[in-house]
């Protein structure tokens, strides 16, 4: 399985990485929105996409709302993981398409836990 | 680790309405610190000397307005960016520490944001060698951390002019 972390930050990417390796996904990485949205044209499509809130360039919810808008990219789960934690904030990536929300700081055991959830990895899944 | 309140009691957000107290402030270093930098193998301190303290700040602006502020010496923030990307001290660069740093800072933002009144924005973090705080923000929590010997601190910087405080809920 393939996982697309997207995160202007290379700390919270690298942490992203181990996690997801951990769970036996490949993982490529994008920095904002925009490249997110380029790492997607150029394929192959990632099974689910990590994606921040607040970046430059392109910020998550917009980069959620694009993949929301072309049929071929229906395919992508699409997890929120941010520091966001106002409640209408989470309405609205929800709203827009996002499937699962995570708030920092997070565990490797929470991001299991919503991978789980979405049929991504079998539960308990050992990190 | 060692948890220490450095703040006077009575330095606090707002003296007659409370929306950020010191205790809640430590919590939220506390939990970050050891979710984000402590969790995982542990890197040792690089053993180059602190020198002057680097500060990584977010600014809230909405219904409350205010900048939380991480300061520490480069020597931690060097090791922090170790312990965050995994990789050796050796190959840890200033783009590394500051990404490390302003990540913490970002985290640590979004945490008190939560507690403050809403709706409001959170800022890119920046990291500085300045005491980056604004003019019309002079009142301050702050508490800090202990690692390695040195101290990791944690302010939130507020507005205290009459009439820029948020009355409590």
């Amino acid at each position: 399985m393939l996982a697309l972390v997207v995160d202007d930050s290379r700390s919270m990417r690298s942490i992203l990485r181990r996690i997801m390796t951990g769970l036996d996904f490949e993982v490529v990485e994008a920095a904002d929105g925009l490249l997110a949205l380029q790492v997607l044209e150029a394929g192959p499509l990632p099974d689910i996409a990590l994606v921040d809130w607040n970046m430059p360039n392109m910020d998550g919810l917009s980069f959620i709302t694009e993949v929301r808008k072309r049929q071929q990219w229906r395919q992508i789960t699409l997890m929120m993981v941010t520091t966001e934690s106002e409640h209408h904030q989470i309405v609205r990536a929800l709203a827009a398409g996002a499937h699962e929300y995570v708030i920092k700081p997070f565990t490797s055991e929470v991001i299991a836990e919503k991978l789980a959830l979405l049929g991504l990895v079998s539960a308990g899944a050992s990190l | 680790m060692t948890l220490t309140e450095i703040t006077d009691p009575e330095s606090v957000v707002n003296k007659s309405k409370t929306w950020l107290s010191t205790a809640d402030l430590a919590n939220i270093l506390d939990e970050i610190w050891q979710t984000m930098v402590v969790a995982g193998s542990q890197a040792p301190a690089p053993a180059m000397s602190s020198g002057a303290p680097l500060h990584a700040y977010v600014s809230v602006t909405g219904e409350w307005d205010g900048d939380i502020v991480i300061a520490c010496s480069m020597r931690i923030a060097q090791w922090v960016a170790t312990q965050l990307l995994q990789i050796p001290i050796e190959e840890i660069t200033s783009d590394d520490v500051s990404d490390a740093l302003g990540e913490l800072a970002n985290v640590v933002g979004g945490a008190v944001k939560s507690l403050m009144p809403q709706p409001s924005t959170l800022s890119l973090p920046t990291l500085t060698d300045d005491d980056p705080h604004r003019a019309h923000l002079t009142s301050a929590v702050n508490v800090s951390i202990q690692a390695h010997s040195e101290l990791i601190s944690l302010t939130v910087w507020t507005p205290a002019a009459p009439g820029l405080h948020k009355e409590a809920q």
